[in-house]
């Protein structure tokens, strides 16, 4: 309960979009990273690609700026 | 819900995302290895010669002896040949060629604009399609494979392209090599297969013994 309760405490702390989207970025490729290397040293193959990772991250990208476009239009 | 919630969000879904496709890509290339790694221990065998080693297949073959002069089409029937006369003598048909039909489901040997004989076929689905064009017979066949992971295996293979990986076999059978029923009963009507032909016993059997290497294959 006490760790739920700092995650969400985490989670609802005001940020800057740019300091979001970084955390984001970090979330997502430092994921893919570990989920590479484990791959790697499991399978003996590579599992999970470099140009794997760089569309994952692109397509991540244009979704987060498509909610941010969103947002700015609902605001307005 | 929050904006930072919801980057976080798309985050995790993106790496669930990423981690399945990439399972799936692994697992499509297991299947594929193993199928080279079929082709690498084929047995190339020089044309004509038959055998047959285990009873079951044997009973299969005494069914498919079954023919006669009327050209007429059997009933779909794995164990049996597609037609009701005897199959071509391909020496008298030097320019013959195999004619794959995906959306009839069906494999004709053809002589020119002539068909010689139309057997029953089960392509490859749609998640994975039989692919089309013009390909010749290669040098890799043999008598039985299983593929552990599809779980499924079959008799009389033939390649026709990629050596090893696109075939002309039996209906499928499970690794003791009996046919699976279920599976065979879709032939003729169904495209079920993972991208080879499927066909009858007696035919796949016949294309094993008769059809010489660099023969044409035509997919449409």
């Amino acid at each position: 309960m006490k760790y739920i309760k700092m995650l969400q405490a985490w989670l609802l702390k005001t940020r800057h979009f740019k300091a979001e989207v970084l955390w984001g970025v970090g979330i997502l490729v430092g994921a893919l990273l570990l989920i590479k290397i484990v791959g790697r040293l499991v399978l003996g193959t590579t599992f999970l690609g470099f140009g794997t990772i760089i569309k994952a991250l692109l397509l991540y990208m244009v979704i987060i700026f498509v909610i941010r476009f969103a947002e700015i239009k609902l605001k307005k | 819900m929050k904006r930072f919630e919801l980057i976080v969000g798309v985050a995790i879904l993106m790496i669930l995302s990423t981690f399945g496709l990439s399972v799936h890509a692994y697992q499509k290339q297991v299947v594929r290895q193993e199928k080279v790694e079929l082709q690498k221990t084929a047995v190339k065998k020089s044309l004509p010669k038959s055998t047959s080693k285990d009873d079951k297949l044997a009973a299969d073959e005494a069914n498919a002896t079954t023919t006669s002069k009327d050209s007429k089409m059997n009933p779909i029937d794995w164990k049996k040949p597609s037609e009701k006369k005897d199959y071509p003598d391909l020496t008298k048909y030097p320019n013959a060629y195999l004619k794959v039909s995906i959306s009839k489901q069906r494999v004709y040997v053809m002589n020119g604009n002539k068909v010689l004989y139309t057997m029953y076929a089960s392509t490859g689905s749609k998640d994975s399609p039989t692919p089309t064009g013009t390909f010749q017979i290669q040098a890799e066949r043999g008598e039985f494979f299983y593929n552990a992971s599809s779980k499924e295996g079959a008799k009389y293979w033939v390649s026709f392209k990629d050596h090893g990986i696109y075939l002309f076999h039996t209906v499928p059978t499970d690794k003791n090599g009996n046919f699976i029923e279920e599976e065979a009963n879709q032939l003729g009507k169904e495209a079920k297969s993972h991208g080879c032909v499927r066909l009858a016993v007696p035919d796949a059997k016949w294309i094993y013994d008769k059809v010489p290497e660099g023969m044409k294959v035509e997919i449409h």
